[in-house]
């Protein structure tokens, strides 16, 4: 019994492969179905399925299998041609043998659905497509079939071949070893079998003479040319199997059973060098040396086990990509670069659901139909690409389409119709962010909903899932040339890179993905930067307030009482760290290195905690927690609270010079004259009709969301008084500082970049310039928003509270 | 001695009275291990040992059965057990020998039994010389993962 188990899951671990290559054969047969090669391919596959599943009693596998080969068979002997009806119905062949290796892999049997109404399609198809074929010139069909002749070994009357194995065995290669030895078991019911599909074709023979000569002549041909002929043939067959006779299947248990003995092995072989290094017998150190080094390469070795191409993945690419493209009725074709890019198998698992995602979102929202192409001007057939590649110690993935790209008009329309963001964001977002706000959850811009996808779960769960895999995925687009996804990943889960750091005598781990830097200030420096908001502390760095948050008390095995000021003059080792888009400021006790750590899971019951990712092994052989950073941020309660209160709070007006800018908004102040805002710290760019502009004291004011937003001139701090926007309404760019808003007045609104590197700073602290720099050609002057309301007099740190009851 | 009659249990003591587990269940005894705490946790995990490079989740047993906190001079020991799921240590006053008992010796746990032991204590086998408490370690795994879920804030 046991010895069959294995035979059935050796069949199924088989069959499976094969299903996949038969698969990519069919729909490469569909492009070209003039392709012998593809044809005999299929029809081996299928050959050898039909002959195992005999071999093991599944007789519905065996039955509709055949069913197939015999379809085949007529297509080969150019008796009929492959319609698209005829290849969706090999197609469902596929999904069949699949559905039933399915069951036959969780039960032991087939199942009770024997598949009639597929074999009748198999049998119709054929005799429907007979007679259309007769219409076709017989001089072709007859020259095609003396080609196929070659191959021709075991088609639409099996007992030729099955009864004669020698001609059969070249073909074979031993893929199945069994097969050929028990084709004979099977031969009689194909008889049967064949008998039917016989009297089936029998009577379009009736209708159609023609068909019938060629299997009286291959009845007749001498049995030499086969032989002769077929060994091109199977050569591919063999080098492709002689490959899988050099590796071997593991089990993956027994492999990651293995790495944990490495693992252990390491640590002991530390031990050993530890205990061996006051040792001088030359003997003993020259052991420990090469046990040393046999333990690292044993290490390397092990790690690569667990590595695999990518291309095992993308073998169901081709057939994804066939079938989603028929149901959105375009035309695609699937390019593949990398496939022996290898990764982690864990992440190749992990991959696997996002990527077939991206794939139908691609095809479905991303190409265009034909029509729309052609009018476009682009080739009617779409292009597809899948590429992966390393760099940088890291897999990079691309799904990468040559559509129609993403409308920023739509997104954002839809972005603002969601609710995701205000109209007011939407101006000042950069067509960057516009891009990536489709991951988020509930984003579709599918204007229907379709069979294939655009039901609004798809982006932010591909994002999430590729995030759990330590992950990035980021899209560039270009509206009219196309998409491109990228999923950058790291070539292994099971080893980071992570920052040790203890507190309370206990070791924890960050992965180094999340530290974005590590600061070490003095008692007197970390006092002074240390501010505290109700029983909120913030960290001030070069301009920008970091929340900051004590691991200790974060993780209570400190006593709440005890204050950061009493554990910060004691010891201040900052990580600044990043969680999501957000960073924060962690405090440990001391922080001892990087390391290159084990991923080790955690045990379900402290799955839910929430605040690890799992646990590695220290050098020391004890367990040490890795932190989950997204955890910790959440547990601070860095995501409930908005970014702007905690940055904005009025403490960074003070007289910062150096301000962190990111992204800049580009405006037209005067004549030509081009001005950078960094984005930071604005919220919205509003039109103000100048209708609008009241008066208070000597101040131009609007108001704006129920109180008042003094106005400032930027024209007039740049001595430029010509302003050159004389319509009706201003532009504003509002910037918010704590609960105030100060518009800045400026003539148009360009567009928002990056900051470029090369800024000139300026020394004059009088004017409200902190630098000039090149943005797309052109001079730009930097403006400090915090340095322009200082210079125009507007209310003054002293004065903030004063005018703000003023107002209310 | 037919075997169905005759059940054997690993024996452990905590707070002075004799536990057992089904000997199937033991994968090993181990004492002195390095245990590193998990902040956070439910107060019925101890921490984590590393049992060969494996991650092992220790369960406090006297947590878990409400009993007083140990303090003696010896360390405790760790019974590493299967359940289903993974390996877990079971941590225990001081491990006793296998003991073999009868199944017509077997009690099913007083109806007075109060709290979570109801659950945890299949029933008790009764020796020449006292009881022996038949814990059941699939029960135990599933409550101490069950209110690991429920104490999440």
């Amino acid at each position: 019994m046991g010895e069959l188990d294995d035979f059935v899951n050796d069949f199924l671990i088989e069959t499976k492969e094969g299903l996949g290559q038969l698969e990519n054969d069919l729909v490469a047969l569909e492009e070209n179905p003039q392709d012998a090669d593809r044809l005999g391919s299929i029809f081996r596959i299928l050959h050898t399925i039909k002959g195992s599943a005999g071999f093991l009693e599944f007789s519905t596998l065996r039955d509709i299998s055949h069913s197939g080969e015999h379809l085949l068979g007529r297509i080969r002997n150019g008796e009929i041609t492959l319609s698209p009806a005829l290849s969706n119905s090999l197609f469902r062949l596929i999904d069949a043998i699949r559905e039933l290796l399915a069951s036959i892999e969780e039960s032991g049997a087939e199942g009770d659905n024997s598949f009639v109404e597929l074999k009748q399609q198999l049998g119709a198809a054929d005799t429907k497509s007979e007679t259309k074929v007769l219409a076709e010139p017989t001089e072709e069909k007859s020259r095609e079939i003396s080609e196929f002749q070659a191959s021709d070994e075991s088609c639409s009357d099996d007992t030729i071949t099955v009864m004669a194995p020698a001609d059969h065995a070249p073909d074979e290669t031993g893929e199945f070893a069994q097969s050929d030895s028990e084709a004979s078991g099977f031969s009689r019911d194909d008889i049967t079998a064949m008998d039917d599909s016989k009297n089936g074709g029998y009577h379009s023979v009736q209708q159609a003479p023609e068909p019938e000569p060629p299997l009286v002549e291959r009845l007749t041909k001498p049995p030499k040319p086969p032989l002769e002929t077929s060994p091109p043939k199977s050569d591919s067959k063999i080098s492709g199997s002689g490959s899988s006779a050099s590796s071997v299947r593991v089990e993956v248990d027994l492999l990651n059973r293995l790495m944990n003995l490495v693992g252990e092995l390491v640590l002991t072989r530390n031990r050993i060098l530890q205990v061996t290094s006051g040792q001088q017998d030359p003997d003993i150190l020259n052991t420990t040396q090469r046990l040393n080094q046999i333990t690292s390469e044993l290490q390397d070795g092990i790690m690569r086990t667990r590595m695999h191409p990518i291309g095992g993945m993308w073998q169901r690419m081709p057939r994804i990509t066939r079938d989603v493209s028929r149901q959105c009725a375009k035309k695609v074709r699937l390019e593949i670069e990398g496939t022996e890019t290898e990764l982690d198998k864990s992440l190749i698992e992990g991959l696997t659901d996002p990527m077939l995602h991206l794939v139908r979102n691609a095809i479905d929202h991303g190409i265009e139909s034909p029509n729309s192409r052609r009018l476009s001007g682009k080739p009617e057939e779409g292009r597809l690409t899948l590429r992966a590649f390393h760099e940088g110690g890291q897999v990079i993935i691309e799904i990468d389409d040559d559509g129609s790209g993403l409308d920023m008009d739509k997104i954002k329309h839809r972005a603002i119709q969601l609710g995701f963001i205000s109209s007011e964001e939407s101006l000042v977002m950069s067509a960057d962010e516009l891009q990536q706000s489709i991951f988020l959850p509930g984003f579709s811009t599918a204007d229907q909903v379709s069979n294939v996808s655009g039901r609004g779960v798809g982006m932010d769960v591909v994002k999430t899932n590729i995030e759990q895999l330590g992950g990035v995925v980021s899209l560039k687009s270009t509206l009219g040339q196309g998409t491109v996804v990228r999923i950058t990943v790291p070539l292994t889960l099971a080893i980071i890179p992570a920052l040790v750091v203890t507190r309370s005598g206990d070791h924890y781990t960050i992965p180094q993905a999340n530290v974005v830097e590590l600061l070490r200030p003095d008692s007197v420096t970390f006092a002074s930067n240390v501010e505290r908001i109700h029983d909120a502390f913030v960290y001030r760095l070069r301009g920008k307030l970091l929340p900051l948050v004590e691991l200790g008390n974060l993780l209570e095995v400190e006593r709440p009482e005890k204050t950061m000021d009493e554990s910060g003059a004691a010891a201040s080792h900052l990580i600044v760290l990043r969680a999501g888009e957000r960073h924060f400021a962690l405090m440990v006790d001391r922080i001892i290195g990087t390391q290159e750590i084990v991923v080790k899971p955690l045990g379900v019951a402290l799955e839910t905690i929430g605040i690890y990712t799992g646990s590695t092994i220290m050098g020391d052989g004890s367990v040490s927690l890795i932190l989950d950073v997204l955890g910790l941020g959440r547990r601070a309660g860095l995501f409930t609270r908005d970014e702007q209160e905690v940055i904005g709070e009025p403490e960074s007006m003070a007289d910062e010079t150096l301000v962190v800018v990111e992204r800049l908004l580009i405006c037209e102040v005067g004549l030509n004259r081009r001005i950078g805002i960094s984005i930071r710290s604005l919220t919205c760019v509003e039109h103000v009709a100048r209708a609008d502009i009241e008066y208070s004291v000597d101040e131009e004011v609007v108001q704006y969301r129920g109180g008042i937003m003094p106005l400032i001139r930027l024209s007039h701090f740049l001595m430029d008084e010509s302003e050159t926007n004389d319509s009706d309404s201003l532009y504003v760019v509002v910037h918010t500082a704590g609960d105030r808003h100060v518009g800045i007045v400026v003539d148009r609104v360009l567009d928002i970049t990056d900051t470029p590197s090369g800024i000139e700073r300026s020394a004059d602290g009088n004017s409200p310039i902190t630098g000039t720099a090149i943005v797309q050609d052109r001079v730009t002057d930097m403006i400090d928003p915090d340095r322009l309301i200082r210079i125009a007099g507007l209310f003054l740190p002293t004065t903030v509270g004063a005018e703000a009851s003023q107002e209310n | 001695m037919s075997p169905s009659e005759n059940r054997q249990f690993c024996s452990f003591l905590l707070d002075g009275m004799l536990f057992g587990v089904d000997v199937g269940d033991v994968q090993e005894g181990l004492r002195d291990q390095r245990i590193t705490r998990v902040p956070l946790a439910s107060s019925m995990i101890h921490g984590l040992i590393n049992l060969r490079g494996q991650i092992v989740t220790v369960v406090d047993l006297r947590q878990c059965l409400d009993l007083p906190k140990y303090i003696g001079d010896r360390p405790p020991v760790n019974i590493i057990v299967r359940t289903r799921d993974e390996p877990m240590s079971f941590l225990a006053d001081e491990i006793g020998d296998v003991l073999s008992v009868s199944e017509s010796d077997f009690e099913p746990a007083p109806e007075t039994l109060r709290g979570v032991a109801v659950d945890l204590i299949r029933g008790t086998y009764k020796l020449d010389d006292g009881l022996i408490r038949v814990l059941d370690t699939q029960q135990i795994a599933d409550y101490v993962v069950a209110k690991a879920g429920q104490g999440q804030t």
